[in-house]
Order: structure tokens, then sequence, then C-alpha cells
């Protein structure tokens, strides 16, 4: 009986303690991923690894408002955190007329990294007008820079290009 | 305690019961249960089964940027003239540590050269060229019915001969190795030196390059 009665009281003060942390703080730090954007972004570099470029929306949201990040969070690197970078892109043609893109990255570790590329050309209404490019090895040094360079097998007129960069594996 | 024993003792029996062999073993003592189903990969990226060796990733790599060099080459993609191109294996040599089938690059690199070049280069297929022969014998030759040709001669237009090439593809497939002994752990350097030679004067008018280096401590076989 006495046994009961000591269980029955455990349970009841840790229900209370339970509830007492059930407060309900107004602003809550939220860190959520950078939704996708829809579509593709023509002529442009995308970074598809999470594992190079990671870009964060969120800080502190009170009563569904976001009022962060701040300052030190964004200094400190919450919000965004990168392995590398695309330094520059360009596109010209060959002189046989194809379509010639490259692209600059840089590795802002201080380690070695692989990364690849691959390219998809689309001519002026945006279809696609080649199988998408083989995945391409580019080294990049520490610190350093690498180019990731391809040609397209088409010479259309107003051709337009989306280049996808990830981690080499 | 007593009880405890009770239900320590209920589980252990109940646990033992479950320990029978699974059905597969039971009839015939072979396990027959299903293995590891097969799984179709990425031919661009490196598999579950991944050595130091040439592999997938690296052929679909090299020939697409030779494809895309190739047809960036004036000479070879910019004639008013197309020029007609042999491509195949017969002079691309694997001088390499490396078991590869040539004509996996070959193959590839020709066809998909073809597809994309869209009339701005011709292939002759030389590696076709006694079938050809042996089909020209047939519609020229007098072995048939009152000394007539066996076959027809089809809907093409007759030529006195077959096409000669303009430009033939050579290359070479090389290796460096290193082996620790030690730790088992083994490196390849692969160079893949492509060129597209002048079939009159010898002269090389485009070369390409593909070189990797891959290190592993390699358990994998290529056959």
């Amino acid at each position: 009986m006495i046994g009961m009665m000591k269980t029955g009281f455990t349970v009841i003060i840790a229900g209370l303690f339970m509830a007492g942390c059930a407060t309900t703080d107004p602003c809550v730090n939220i860190l959520q991923e950078k939704p996708l954007e829809p579509g593709i972004k023509m002529n442009s570099v995308n970074i598809i690894d999470t594992s190079l470029y990671y870009e964060m929306v969120g800080g502190t949201y009170c009563d569904g408002v976001r009022v962060a990040p701040t300052t030190e969070e964004v200094n400190s690197g919450v919000v965004t955190r990168y392995k590398i970078s695309v330094q520059e892109t360009q596109s010209d043609r060959t002189n046989t007329g194809t379509m010639q893109v490259w692209t600059i990255l840089r590795n802002h570790t201080n380690f070695p990294l692989q990364v690849e590329g691959r390219t998809q050309f689309f001519d002026s209404h945006k279809t696609p007008v080649e199988e998408m490019t083989a995945w391409q090895r580019v080294q990049l040094p520490p610190k350093s820079i690498g180019t990731y360079k391809v040609q397209s097998t088409r010479r259309d007129e107003g051709m337009s290009f989306y280049i996808e960069i990830r981690e080499g594996r | 305690m007593k009880i405890s024993a009770g239900i320590i003792l209920l589980t252990l029996v109940s646990l033992i019961g479950c320990a029978t062999p699974p059905p597969y073993t039971q009839q015939t003592g072979v396990d027959s249960s299903p293995g590891r189903p097969t799984v179709y990969e990425d031919v661009n990226t490196p598999g579950r089964v991944a050595g130091i060796g040439l592999e997938s990733q690296d052929v679909a790599s090299m020939t697409d940027k030779m494809m895309g060099d190739m047809l960036a080459t004036p000479i070879l993609a910019n004639r008013n003239v197309p020029p007609r191109v042999i491509i195949d294996s017969e002079y691309f040599r694997n001088e390499s540590s490396s078991r590869i089938n040539k004509n996996i690059i070959t193959d590839r690199l020709r066809v998909n050269l073809n597809r994309a070049s869209n009339g701005r280069m011709l292939f002759v297929g030389r590696h076709y060229a006694d079938m050809v022969e042996k089909e020209r014998s047939l519609k020229r030759g007098a072995d048939g019915a009152d000394g007539a040709p066996v076959v027809d001669r089809g809907t093409i237009k007759a030529s006195r001969s077959t096409l000669g090439g303009d430009f033939r593809l050579g290359g070479r497939i090389t290796t460096l190795d290193a082996v620790n002994t030690e730790s088992g752990q083994a490196s390849r350097t692969h160079q893949i030196i492509y060129e597209m030679v002048d079939l009159e004067s010898g002269l090389i008018v485009w070369s390409g390059i593909y070189d990797f280096k891959k290190s592993a401590r390699d358990n994998i076989i290529y056959r």
C-alpha cells in the first residue's frame, strides 16, 4: 500500500515537472533551408550539393514574424556557409560556331577539393537541345581556383546553358 | 524475486522457440534466400564496385570532352566539304595495366560524334569493310543463274569504289602504377591520348588528352 502511494506521488511530481516545461516562448529560433527556386535560371551555375554550399534562411521568429537574422548571425556564418564559390561564368563561340562556356570556381577551404560539373544547353525557346553532358571532374587546390569548361555540339543561335556543380565522388 | 526469475525463464523459452530455421532452409537444407537485388546505376557516376582502373564514368566523361573539342576544331568540323573520318580501335592502343575493351571508348566516341555532328563530319565504317565488300561482290559478281549477279543493285547508285578516309583516329592508353606493399594501397595514373591523323600527309591535325589518378586499397578485378 505504501509502495503504491510512493509510486503515485512520483507520477504526480513528474507530471507537474513536465507541465512546468510547457511554457510557450513567442520568439522561436528557426533555421530552415532556403526553399528551392522553381524553374531553371538560364546561363547560371547551380551548386547542387549542400555539402559544398548550404544556404539557410532563418533566424528568430516572433508570433510567426521573422525578426532576424541579426548581424551577428550573418557574420557567424549561420545563414550561409560554403566551401566553394562561383567566381565568374562566361560563354562565347568557338571557331566552328559551337558554344563554349566556362565557370571559375574558388575553393575556400584549406584542403584540396574535387568537384564535378555538367551542363545542359538550351535553344532560343529554352528547349533542351542536347543530352546533358557527362560529369567532368575539376580539381581545386586549397584556397585556389579551378575552371570547368565545356563545349556544346550544336551551333544554334540564341543558345543558353545551365551548369550544375556537385562534389566529386 | 521468484516471479522475476519465472518471467526471465519464460522469455528465454519463447526466444529459443523463435530460433527455428527460416522456411527456405527447412525443406532442402540449401539456403536459397534471395540475394541482393540487381540495381541499375548511372554510368556517369562511380558505382558500388569501383577500383583504380578505367571505369564507366571515365569513358563517358572523356568521350564527351573529346567530342566537344573535335566539334570546335575548324579543320574537322567547319570545312566546306565535310571530311571523311574513320574512328575505330584499330590504331587506338592499350599499353596500360588496365584491362579494357578499347571498343567501348571508340564506339561511344564515333556514335556520339556522328549523331552530334549532323553532317559536319562523315564517318567511314572501315570496321565494316569486309561486310561492304561481300555485298558489292554479290551485286557485281557472276555467280548467279546464267552468269548473272546473285543479287540486284539495290536502290543506291552504284559507285566504282568505296569511300576513302581523310582522317583517322589514333591514340594510346598508358598508365603509371605504384603500390605501397605495407598498406596494400595502390595508385594508378591513366593518360589517354587521342590524335586525328591526315591519311594523305600523316599530319596530326587534332590532339586531345585525358588523364586522371586514382588510389585505393584495390580489391576489384576488371574483366
